[in-house]
């Protein structure tokens, strides 16, 4: 169907996310649930996007997506993907790209089926809105699906209920249905937090596995450390609602840069030390209302300089990190707002 | 309970259904044939439940007015039914602009109880039996958009909504095919207890004057027939009353089984 998906090279950037801003309206005012979000994912890699809960990870998925649309909300900045701007694209045109060529798996396998509809219809629903294909057709593929996906008997398990599923199983329904129209892009929103730890590990040497298999590329929305080291490719550091550094994985474990990463890194517990306490970041994240106008870690920053409660850094390039950070001004230039 | 309850009020509804359907084969007389001769006399076994002031065979007649009860309920609220729900999920999934407009209709509509409203729709429009269907749909259209709206401002909020739309279908499929049957259950409750009142405004608006015009016999029109010999000849009344009480109470039952199959939260609440 796309050509040119054949010889993209591994360097190619798929989806440009540039200075992306969510905005909510509170009272007259708008405020920003993100801004400076700025990554790339490139052709075939997974880039994972890493934060506490409430950083703007989930959101920046659903902009993505153009399914931020709750009143009072308005996205800026720029979503380029394959060449096209999303940002601004009315939803008539979304609809032929959401599910076709950028899809999303969701975090709670539990409730993202319906409830009263057999599983295979849902699976095959998923072929047929996009797609003209026969019934039978539907079918025969949605069985491909359900066996790529590892679902065992999918001849006997078509008929079925999602309550006669198990969540990891569910899941499983959950990255067909996405993977349904073989996108070029997965956003998986936390697809293992709701499974239990050994079911966790299965689904996601599946996904790695069929991201390989369909040439797709992802973007990993997670919290966990460990769950980076075993999926991405690259990660993207959000901080409330900002993106303050971007790195290859094992950069990222060896070298951070940005404070925040490296507290978060160093909150991680680990058998082997013998330290009892945890190790914590102190102070809060600041709510939206008072996100301050510089930096929105210097409230928490072991490192903070009077200029960073001034003005907002840049990114700056270190290595191959881009950090948004002042400490790094000195090393070398800025590569953009 | 609840299932013993509906399955009495379904066979109960259902008989009633067949006698309507078959009343050429069940009825003994023409229900429209006059016999002077035999006016007023009580039940025996030429005529079962005896003969109004003008003749007629009341068994018969009490047959062929099930068919006018049944099919003005059945398609008023079928039709409202469809409207109803169409509007209650529009407003809940879209919500805002939709939304206000769809309440305020409903709002306005069920300030006003449905005999009175239908009695005006009705004396508008001219009694017949089209109209009736309208003005009993129109007083039942917002009920059904009430009890369609709530479950569907829930269900826009749920992830396989949210995920159906990550997927890219459209708002239609998605209120067509997700939407809908998560809340139907509930609507067709509603449907079978809405029916039974749907079914007593037809008669009552027959009962002072408005109902399908005569000779077509109407259970409501049969009770304000009757009514003038109420002291001499009483079962001109009862046995249409006691038609329209089983009808009733039937499709009650019917429906308050059904609540508690769909919603096991209202077992035993009254």
């Amino acid at each position: 169907m796309m050509p040119e998906n054949a010889v993209q090279s591994a360097k190619d950037t798929i989806l440009k996310v540039e200075d992306l801003r969510i905005e909510f309206r509170i009272g007259r005012k708008w405020y920003a649930a993100t801004r400076n979000v700025d990554f790339e994912l490139k052709a075939d890699e997974t880039l994972a996007l890493v934060g506490e809960s409430g950083c703007g990870k989930s959101i920046t998925c659903r902009a993505i997506l153009g399914l931020v649309d709750e009143p009072g909300s308005r996205t800026r900045g720029s979503i380029n993907f394959k060449g096209q701007e999303l940002v601004g694209l009315p939803d008539r045109k979304f609809q032929h790209i959401r599910g076709k060529d950028l899809a999303m798996i969701f975090q709670e396998p539990m409730t993202a089926l319906n409830p009263v509809m057999r599983v295979g219809e849902q699976i095959s629903e998923a072929i047929t809105s996009h797609m003209q294909v026969s019934g039978a057709e539907a079918r025969r593929r949605t069985l491909e699906l359900m066996e790529s996906v590892r679902i065992p008997a999918p001849e006997q398990r078509y008929r079925d209920y999602p309550h006669q599923f198990s969540g990891g199983m569910r899941q499983r329904v959950v990255i067909a249905m996405a993977l349904a129209c073989q996108p070029s892009v997965l956003l998986a929103d936390e697809p293992t937090t709701a499974l239990d730890v050994t079911i966790q590990a299965q689904v996601l040497s599946e996904l790695r596995e069929l991201r390989e298999r369909n040439q797709m590329s992802v973007i990993f929305i997670t919290h966990s450390m460990g769950v980076v080291a075993a999926v991405a490719d690259r990660v993207a550091v959000m901080y409330a609602g900002e993106v303050v550094e971007v790195a290859e994985v094992e950069t990222v474990f060896k070298e951070p840069r940005h404070p925040y990463t490296q507290a978060l890194l160093a909150s991680i517990p680990s058998v082997e030390s013998d330290k009892e306490d945890l190790q914590v970041i102190p102070g809060q994240v600041p709510s939206i209302v008072d996100f301050p106008e510089a930096c929105r870690f210097a409230e928490r920053c072991p490192h903070v300089m009077p200029r960073c409660r001034q003005e907002a850094p840049p990114r700056f390039q270190v290595g191959s990190t881009e950090v948004r950070c002042w400490l790094y001004e000195s090393e070398n230039g800025e590569t953009g707002q | 309970m609840g299932n013993t309850n509906s399955l009495i009020g379904m066979s109960v509804f259902l008989l009633i259904v067949i006698a309507a359907l078959l009343a050429p084969i069940f009825a003994t007389h023409d229900p429209v044939q006059q016999n002077i001769l035999f006016r007023l006399q009580g039940p025996s076994a030429e005529h079962w439940m005896g003969t109004d002031a003008v003749g007629r065979d009341i068994y018969s007649r009490i047959l062929y007015g099930a068919r006018i009860s049944l099919i003005i309920g059945l398609v008023s609220v079928g039709l409202a039914m469809i409207v109803g729900t169409a509007m209650g999920v529009l407003a809940g999934y879209y919500g805002g602009k939709i939304d206000q407009l769809v309440t305020q209709i409903t709002d306005v509509l069920l300030a006003f109880p449905s005999l009175i409203l239908g009695l005006m729709i009705v004396a508008i429009l001219g009694p017949t039996m089209p109209n009736l269907i309208i003005a009993i749909a129109l007083t039942t259209v917002p009920q059904f958009a009430r009890v369609a709206r709530a479950p569907t401002l829930s269900l826009r909020e749920r992830d396989f909504i949210q995920a159906g739309r990550a997927l890219g279908y459209s708002d239609l499929r998605i209120m067509y095919r997700h939407v809908l049957p998560n809340i139907f259950p509930e609507v067709l409750v509603m449907g079978s207890l809405w029916l039974a009142t749907a079914i007593r405004v037809e008669a009552s608006l027959a009962f002072i004057g408005l109902g399908v015009r005569p000779p077509t016999p109407t259970w409501g029109g049969m009770i304000r027939d009757g009514f003038k010999n109420i002291l001499d000849s009483p079962w001109l009344a009862i046995f249409p009353s006691l038609a329209i009480l089983i009808l009733v109470f039937a499709l009650n039952m019917l429906g308050d089984g059904l609540r508690d199959t769909v919603d096991p939260r209202l077992k035993g609440e009254k």
